[in-house]
């Protein structure tokens, strides 16, 4: 097996090419308006087999438009502006950071995209750097390109068969795309290479973080198998399971091509599709007859000697006429009916079958597919159902992840007839002094990183491992500011095994208990420690404190154990306090565990008693 | 994948090896720091680069300095000047009988490899290759001129109203023409004063998006173009989208539309008055309003194509030098482009710090060169009785009055005026009066 991956991240920023700043979930009004989009030629004057298939689809597109995070660039109503100097840059980064060669000049390139996902009918890409290595257990795995891309637009949940609806506050989002060369043997390597250059990314604090804002895109090939590429695996945990279920996908379809051609003339396949609408004029099957109300007409096709094949499993939950159902849906249907399928089930009857191998000459070892609509989209269903049924090898693919680890078929494998120079923006020069600082900051970075390293090896192992996994605990805009806080408050002087355990242990406790974490911030948080430090809150108080300051944005830490009356006893106070007790530790420390620190109270008895 | 070699520089021998390299070559490139292989492109960025396009379709730039040896390892792997073909056939049926005349502009463009930003280029048969509603119409399509709009001179107009008149008398039922959109509304004005008396539609159609993208509004347009062109009206048109969707365009009257927006696809607007029509373009239907001519076979067209270029437009601005004005006297005609309701500064109150021009305005008209107002507002009417300022100019001999032309309109109009009459009295009532539906008896309550 050959398998190589894409990581696709987020850039933190602004947009690609205009000053729109993404936001999560816009708010306020949208604009609508609808497009049909149409295949276009490259400059070498090919046309792409993905973009033609698309084009054939002829679906309308409809777009919302949140006015609040996109702009006349987004409706594709103004021309890009210049390049976001400060995403190049981020990239400039992470090639240095991947010892990828950055190119002496950037060409924006337009790559056809035309199922809607970006109102221009292209999405903007441009090599940055080339080669690399980012290094793994297994060994160096080899970076091919570092690309600078603008994110698709989000897809709108429920629309019609002929429409495709879409979102554009995701749309022109710098993202940074990162293909390693197809070196995997196996779906772990695979995994452990996009964790490695996932967290390389998020080190950098140049990412964004959070759902949905890194994907990976994978490429699998068997030998005898072709180069399939399945965009969007979100969870980086699936992708070892993505990849093995297609390396299964790939052999079980050789496997029936060898079967195929075991078979007497597996290729002679009548070319004329049949309507055999008539057939089904009082049909009990539900799925025909509702459609057949709205026009829809079923049409069929002989498989020859393909009885037995299409039921034959490729991967959980799909067979082979599953992959001839995601053919035909391509061209607007639901799906399709094969014979190797318990008919009955749809509610056909033994008569109606019967019909239908008579109209289409089913003959003994022959299989036979049903669609089910308009007219024109039924055919040119079946007409890809032929297409696909007609290879006997694999055909290169674009497939979509499902969350269960198979995929789906969506389109031709694209090639570089889709790509075309992107005429609006000239190339970008990347100079020396761009390098220059580049370089500067990445150096900036790892004298960072070693300091945390450092930092981190001051405690416990165990502490240490959780303060590094610590995430979503503490507020701001920097990149796993658990770690950072942590480090500042050792500059500040904090015990380490304190300022360690006040993350891992009192703040994750709080946010499990339902408090708003998120509302200290790295400052907050060093406020409430150096308070400890400084002896104006016990140690035992810490808890209490940060909770009353979850819930008062604006307290400080001396303001909010001031407000819960936990201000430190300590010295003469805490002495009197000792002597009132009658000299009972227990009992001060019942009545004041939070007030007071156990060890300088054990002190002074220690040091009443000796008087 | 580096390959070091002795002299980082490239050698004389490299130097001629990259001029011996043509665009469209399989190359490979040795450079300091990596070798790269692909198909060498014009270069379209700055000086001092290649750019080499991968295997993987994407293109990026070298630094010549960088390379240290080219290898050409096939020569010539693409043409570089491929482009779809039209289809050639003829349908059989008598459909109606459409001329598509193209003078440039987006609509017809791809990318140019000299600058890297898009120029025209395709022929008229192209624009309509691989589009399926093309089949139904009788074509016969000429390529005038590959001009982006700004660099059409009345001198194009003239051909332009030629051509487009031998068409109609050659049986065209419609005639569609490509054009850049940012003087298309001169050219339809120009047009509308040439072509008087049409049976049938001239409609100008162009682009905001070039035609080379997935997204272009050129198919839209061009579709709803042919539509009204075979549709019930008559006279001189833009069509031009409706608003953002591709669902329907507005056809506009050739005097009263200006391009209103730099980059939207629902640039155009009408000015002034409603447009002629909305082209569902799904439903192929054409929604006239009340007032647009319908078709008639039975009218005999008139090319009035004589004009008198000798005319300037000078727009007026607070500031503005005296000489400025005076400077227009070597001209036949001016548009002055003024403020509101007919102004331009005439300071009768005698404050010190204003720079007046009412002296040099009034020694244009007394020299015989007539001044026509046109409002920088764009939208609304003239109305130079309302204010003592605009009563000095309107005394003063100042053309335009009550007339609520386009400054592009009024500039057109006043060279064909100036045309076929010379005698100021003459020009003055022609410049005011309808004469092919550039000025509005009413103004409606429509939104602008």
């Amino acid at each position: 097996m050959k398998c190589g991956i894409e990581i696709h991240q987020r850039i933190a920023g602004r947009k690609l090419f205009c000053n729109c700043v993404p936001l999560e979930e816009p708010q306020g009004e949208k604009a609508a308006f609808s497009r049909y989009l149409h295949a276009v030629r490259s400059e070498l004057g090919e046309l792409d087999a993905a973009a033609r298939l698309e084009q054939m689809r002829g679906r309308r597109i409809i777009y919302e438009a949140p006015l609040c995070s996109s702009c006349l660039v987004e409706a594709d109503e103004e021309p890009p502006h210049s390049l976001n100097p400060e995403a190049l840059f981020a990239v400039l980064v992470f090639c240095s950071l991947l010892s990828s060669k950055p190119v002496d000049e950037v060409h924006i390139m337009r790559k056809n995209v035309i199922d809607g996902s970006n109102t221009s009918g292209f999405q903007r890409t441009a090599i940055v750097g080339i080669g690399g290595v980012v290094k793994t257990s297994f060994g160096q795995v080899p970076i091919e390109t570092v690309c600078i891309e603008e994110e698709s637009a989000g897809i709108l949940p429920s629309q019609k068969e002929s429409t495709a609806g879409y979102e554009l506050s995701r749309l022109g989002i710098p993202l940074v795309e990162i293909a390693t060369a197809p070196v995997f043997s196996s779906g772990r390597q695979a995994q452990e290479a996009a964790l490695a250059i996932g967290s390389l990314l998020r080190k950098t604090g140049l990412v964004c973080r959070g759902i949905g804002t890194i994907r990976q895109d994978i490429n699998v090939s068997i030998p005898g198998g072709a180069r399939v590429e399945i965009k969007g695996v979100q969870e980086l945990s699936m992708i070892e399971k993505t990849v093995e279920l297609e390396a299964e996908r790939q052999k079980a379809l050789l496997s029936i091509i060898e079967a195929l051609k075991q078979r007497p003339q597996p290729l002679c396949f009548d070319e004329a599709f049949v309507d055999l609408t008539e057939i089904f004029s009082e049909t009990s099957c539900q799925l025909i007859s509702k459609s057949a109300k709205s026009g829809a007409r079923v049409f069929g096709l002989r498989l020859p000697s393909h009885e037995g094949l299409l039921g034959t499993k490729i991967a959980p939950d799909r067979r082979y006429g599953t992959e001839l159902a995601d053919y035909a849906r391509t061209a607007g249907v639901r799906g399709l009916v094969h014979s190797d399928e318990e008919l009955s089930k749809y509610g056909l009857s033994d008569d109606e079958i019967a019909e239908v191998r008579m109209a289409l000459s089913v003959q003994k070892g022959d299989a036979f597919v049903l669609v089910v609509g308009e007219a024109k989209k039924a055919q040119m269903a079946l007409g890809e159902v032929l297409r696909r049924a007609k290879m006997l090898s694999l055909p290169e693919e674009t497939r979509k992840a499902n969350p269960d680890g198979t995929s789906s078929y969506l389109r031709p494998l694209p090639g570089r007839a889709r790509m075309y120079p992107e005429t609006d923006i000239p190339p970008v020069e990347i100079t020396a002094e761009m390098l220059a600082d580049c370089a500067w900051a990445v150096k900036q970075l790892l004298r960072e990183e070693e300091e945390k390293e450092s930092l981190l090896s001051s405690i416990p192992q165990e502490l240490s491992k959780q303060l590094s996994s610590a995430r979503g605990l503490l507020g701001g805009d920097l990149p796993n500011p658990e770690l950072s806080a942590f480090c500042s408050a050792i500059k500040a002087g904090v015990e380490p095994k304190l300022a360690a355990s006040a993350i891992t242990n009192v703040l994750q406790a709080l946010k499990r208990e339902g408090a708003d974490t998120k509302k200290i911030s790295q400052e907050r948080l060093l406020d409430a420690l150096l308070a400890v430090k400084q002896g104006s809150v016990a140690k035992a108080a810490l808890g209490e404190v940060l909770r009353e300051m979850c819930a008062s944005p604006q307290a400080s830490a001396l303001q909010a154990a001031k407000k819960l009356d936990l201000l430190r006893i300590s010295g003469k106070e805490l002495e009197a306090l000792l002597q009132k007790e009658g000299g009972d530790f227990s009992s001060l420390m019942a009545k004041y565990r939070l007030r007071v620190d156990a060890q300088e109270a054990q002190e002074l008895l220690r040091r009443i008693t000796r008087k | 994948m580096a390959r070091k070699k002795q002299k980082p520089c490239p050698t004389q021998a490299t130097k001629s090896a990259i001029l011996s390299a043509a665009a469209g070559d399989r190359v490979r490139l040795s450079c300091d720091g990596g070798d790269y292989e692909g198909i060498l492109l014009p270069h379209t960025g700055k000086e001092g680069f290649l750019t080499l396009k991968l295997a993987s379709g994407y293109n990026i730039g070298i630094r010549q300095s960088r390379v240290q040896s080219i290898q050409i390892l096939k020569k010539g792997e693409v043409s570089l000047k491929t482009g779809p073909k039209a289809p050639q056939e003829q349908s059989p049926a008598p459909p109606p009988f459409i001329s598509l005349l193209s003078c440039g502009g987006t609509i017809v463009n791809r990318i140019d490899y000299k600058t890297g930003a898009v120029s025209p280029a395709s022929t008229p048969e192209e624009l309509l290759a691989g589009l399926p509603w093309a089949s139904k119409y009788r074509l016969s399509a000429k390529l005038l001129f590959s001009l982006a709009s700004e660099d059409m001179a009345p001198a194009h107009w003239q051909i332009l109203a030629k051509e487009a008149f031998a068409q109609i008398k050659d049986g065209a039922e419609g005639v569609v023409i490509a054009h850049g959109t940012d003087t298309m509304h001169y050219t339809s004005a120009a047009l509308s004063f040439m072509l008087q008396n049409l049976p049938c539609p001239v409609i100008l159609t162009g682009s905001q998006r070039s035609s080379d993208r997935g997204s272009s509004d050129a198919q839209t347009n061009l579709h709803a173009s042919f539509i009204a062109a075979k549709a019930d009206v008559s006279g001189v048109f833009i069509c031009m989208h409706h608003d953002l969707s591709d669902e329907s365009c507005a056809l506009f009257y050739g005097t009263k539309v200006r391009k209103m927006h730099t980059t939207r696809r629902d640039a155009f607007r009408s000015i002034n008055v409603l447009p002629a029509a909305k082209i569902q373009i799904a439903l192929e239907k054409v929604e006239k309003s009340q007032d647009c001519p319908s078709r008639n076979p039975q009218s005999q067209p008139r090319l009035e194509d004589k004009l008198n270029t000798n005319v300037a437009m000078q727009y007026v601005y607070p500031g503005i030098k005296p000489q400025a004005i005076s400077a227009l006297s070597k001209y036949d005609g001016v548009v002055l482009v003024g403020m509101g309701l007919g102004h331009v500064p005439v300071n009768l109150c005698g404050d010190k710090l204003s720079t007046p021009i009412l002296q040099e305005v009034k020694s244009l008209i007394s020299s015989g060169v007539a001044v026509v107002f046109a409002s920088q507002c764009i939208y609304g009417r003239a109305a130079m009785d309302v204010y003592t300022n605009s009563r000095a100019l309107k005394d003063a001999g100042v053309i335009g009055n009550l007339c609520d032309m386009t400054p592009e309109t009024a500039y057109v109009k006043l060279m064909w005026v100036l045309g076929r009459e010379k005698k100021p009295q003459k020009v003055k009532q022609l410049m005011e009066t309808n004469l092919v539906g550039e000025i509005s008896s009413r103004t409606e309550i429509v939104p602008f």
